[in-house]
């Protein structure tokens, strides 16, 4: 099966008056047709400039330097602003973290929504707009959508405006949803209602979905497939079930150890000790050494490359092989 | 039998929305405008034992917050009482707000945003200074080394005491707030979303640190929280509210083993957690609805899929259904 998105080598610099931060440094994933994969980092790992860099949404300082973003046949970097305009938001559709800021507040939904269908196809008449957009409201779990067309954002509560936002980039039926923290703002319940509809939605219309998230347990159980990023790398990616349930990375064991619930009640928890290192002062060595438990001698000096293990997982960690068994 | 260190009874908070000058004009000419009233929270009770961890755990918007700002003294409250080791101290109803030093400061508050909560523009030492000194609890002189000390116990280094908050991290400037607050030495703290900000390799430290401190400095806490994993994790008891009211509090293993309120079951099903096998989701339906025209009878009954005609009528009141675990809902008149 050829990848709907294949990425390359990327690398996203922004060139600062401190120097210059590797935000994204050499990370290559493929999404297949259908499938979702998860991002998953702490804050300033780069997952999120990754989204945007496949968007085509990096702003200066900021400048893709290297790699390439191939979608389907095309890749993104070499075509006109245009042409990348017609797969945003047709092909390719995003959603942010914030559904209170991604929404224009002076703007009736309905209004925001038919023009996200008009900047794309001309060629249909409006009331068949107004009737796709309706049938987007409804398929979401929006209840009377007739009415709720004629509202304003500030109307909804949160978890109504992600479905609003979810149902806009799902107008044109793309081939890629890029999810950027989608439920990281709304509380549990309707976290569970935001992830359900997600999942179901990307079934029915087969659209391969790229989940960006901090939380592992959110992507843990829909995903196909994970990628971990640390300090602008990916350091570990696999089929979810290797990831979550035999992790090889120790970055990925510290942070599949940290979480709560995983834990005996009262016990301690596993903590990685330290922080995240500052990006414009990146060590030469593997950026996870200063906080790591497995290093050795070379990591310091040296970084390490992604290999491929037997099991089809790709690592970047010259000594994941020890202590396996935990 | 461990002794009581806090006492909420029949507590709440209304917040009223007064009428503006057009509408009060209106109403004057024969209109019925009337104020809109917010119960944010509607009689509370429980207790909290010396040494004990409580966590309150609801979505955003049902006043666990506003609980926990009253019972650190730093909001009036509107009705009920609270008493700290049998002394009624925020007993005081609106307007009448007085302050009661003694045990204001057994009563400390760790916010949860480390950005906002800490001055931009002091020292870590005068940050963490200030409330002791203005308090007499140390002199001016001491000031250094007891500045040390408390960094030392949040496992900060001494050159942090120079330094400004913008130069430290969100982990890091956790801990200063949770410093500020041990600076009183505090009995019962009030931890209000105090990891919901930070990473989850930087949320496990901080976790620990308060087992840590808990274990040294025998405290108490209160500790309030949208996440049921790390309320799991480190509550021995668990109060879950619903638009302004308990619904359902127990000690944490029989809450998670016997769940009985419908609400905690659809909170505790909505978790993610880092099993792979379950594939599909199955949330409940609808949203919290609007505290200013809560629904009839049990305010849970529009999202609830047990609800019955009495669910719709009645408000139901709390039982025991079993040793120290109560619960508000219609279901356990039916089973008994």
């Amino acid at each position: 099966m050829k990848p709907i998105l294949e990425i390359k080598n990327l690398k996203t610099h922004f060139f600062k008056k401190e120097g210059v931060v590797k935000a994204v440094d050499d990370i290559s994933f493929h999404i297949n047709p259908g499938e979702i994969v998860g991002l998953v980092g702490e804050s300033g790992s780069g997952k999120t400039i990754t989204g945007f860099s496949i968007m085509g949404l990096v702003d200066a300082p900021g400048k893709i330097v290297s790699g390439s973003v191939f979608f389907k046949d095309t890749d993104l970097r070499n075509i006109s602003p245009e042409e990348m305009q017609n797969i945003r938001g047709n092909r390719i559709a995003m959603i942010f973290q914030d559904p209170m800021m991604t929404l224009n507040p002076v703007l009736r939904i309905q209004t925001q929504m038919m023009e996200s269908i008009k900047a794309h196809d001309k060629t249909i008449s409006k009331q068949e707009i107004y009737n796709q957009c309706r049938d987007a409201l409804g398929l979401v779990g929006i209840s009377s959508p007739d009415e709720r067309m004629k509202s304003y954002p500030h109307q909804f509560s949160g978890g109504m405006r992600q479905r609003v936002s979810i149902a806009i980039a799902l107008l044109n039926k793309p081939d890629l949803i890029i999810a950027d923290e989608p439920t990281t703002a709304l509380d549990v319940t309707i976290q569970g209602q935001v992830i359900f509809e997600m999942q179901k939605l990307c079934k029915e219309s087969k659209t391969a979905l790229l989940w960006i998230t901090h939380d592992l347990a959110v992507v843990a159980g829909i995903t196909d497939r994970i990628s971990v990023m640390y300090a602008g790398r990916i350091v570990e990616q696999g089929s979810t079930d290797k990831i979550i349930n035999h992790p090889m990375h120790p970055y990925t064991k510290g942070l599949i150890k940290s979480v709560p619930s995983k834990n005996k009640k009262g016990e301690k928890l596993h903590q990685i000790d330290g922080m995240v290192p500052a990006m414009f002062c990146l060590p030469e060595g593997c950026a996870f050494e200063e906080r790591c438990n497995q290093r050795i001698e070379k990591c310091k000096q040296e970084q390490p490359l992604v290999t491929k293990e037997e099991d089809g997982r790709y690592l970047r960690c010259f000594n994941a092989g020890v202590n396996y068994a935990k | 039998m461990q002794n009581k260190i806090l006492e909420v009874h029949q507590l709440s908070k209304k917040f009223i929305k007064s009428l503006d000058k057009t509408t009060k004009v209106i109403n004057w000419l024969g209109g019925s405008y009337k104020e809109e009233v917010v119960h944010a929270v509607d009689n509370v009770s429980f207790d909290i034992m010396q040494g004990e961890v409580v966590g309150v755990v609801g979505e955003s918007g049902c006043g666990k917050s506003t609980l926990g700002r009253m019972i650190a003294g730093i909001m009036p409250i509107t009705s009920g009482s609270i008493s700290f080791k049998e002394k009624h101290y925020a007993g005081f109803l609106d307007n009448q707000y007085q302050q009661n030093h003694s045990i204001d400061l057994k009563i400390q508050m760790i916010f949860q945003d480390p950005f906002s909560s800490l001055n931009p523009r002091k020292k870590v030492l005068d940050i963490i200074s200030e409330a002791p000194i203005h308090h007499q609890l140390i002199s001016k002189e001491d000031k250094k080394n007891f500045v040390a000390e408390m960094l030392n116990k949040v496992g900060l280094n001494n050159d942090a005491m120079a330094r400004y908050p913008h130069q430290f991290s969100g982990g890091q400037r956790q801990r200063v707030g949770i410093a500020r607050a041990l600076a009183v030495s505090p009995e019962l703290v009030v931890c209000d979303e105090s990891v919901a900000a930070l990473d989850v390799s930087i949320q496990a430290q901080i976790i620990n640190l308060f087992l840590d401190l808990r274990k040294n400095l025998n405290l108490t806490y209160l500790f309030i929280s949208h996440d049921m994993g790390v309320i799991e994790h480190i509550a021995d008891r668990i109060v879950v509210m619903y638009l302004g009211q308990v619904v359902e509090i127990a000690p944490t293993n029989e809450i998670i083993n016997r769940t009985n309120h419908p609400y905690t079951k659809a909170l505790l099903g909505g978790v993610p957690t880092l099993d792979t096998t379950r594939k599909m989701y199955e949330p409940i339906k609808g949203e919290i609805p609007s505290p200013l025209n809560p629904p009839s009878g049990c305010y849970f009954h529009p999202r609830c899929k047990f609800a019955t005609e009495k669910c719709k009528l009645e408000k139901p009141s709390y039982k025991e259904v079993a040793p120290n675990h109560f619960s508000a809902c219609h279901l356990n008149d039916q089973n008994s």
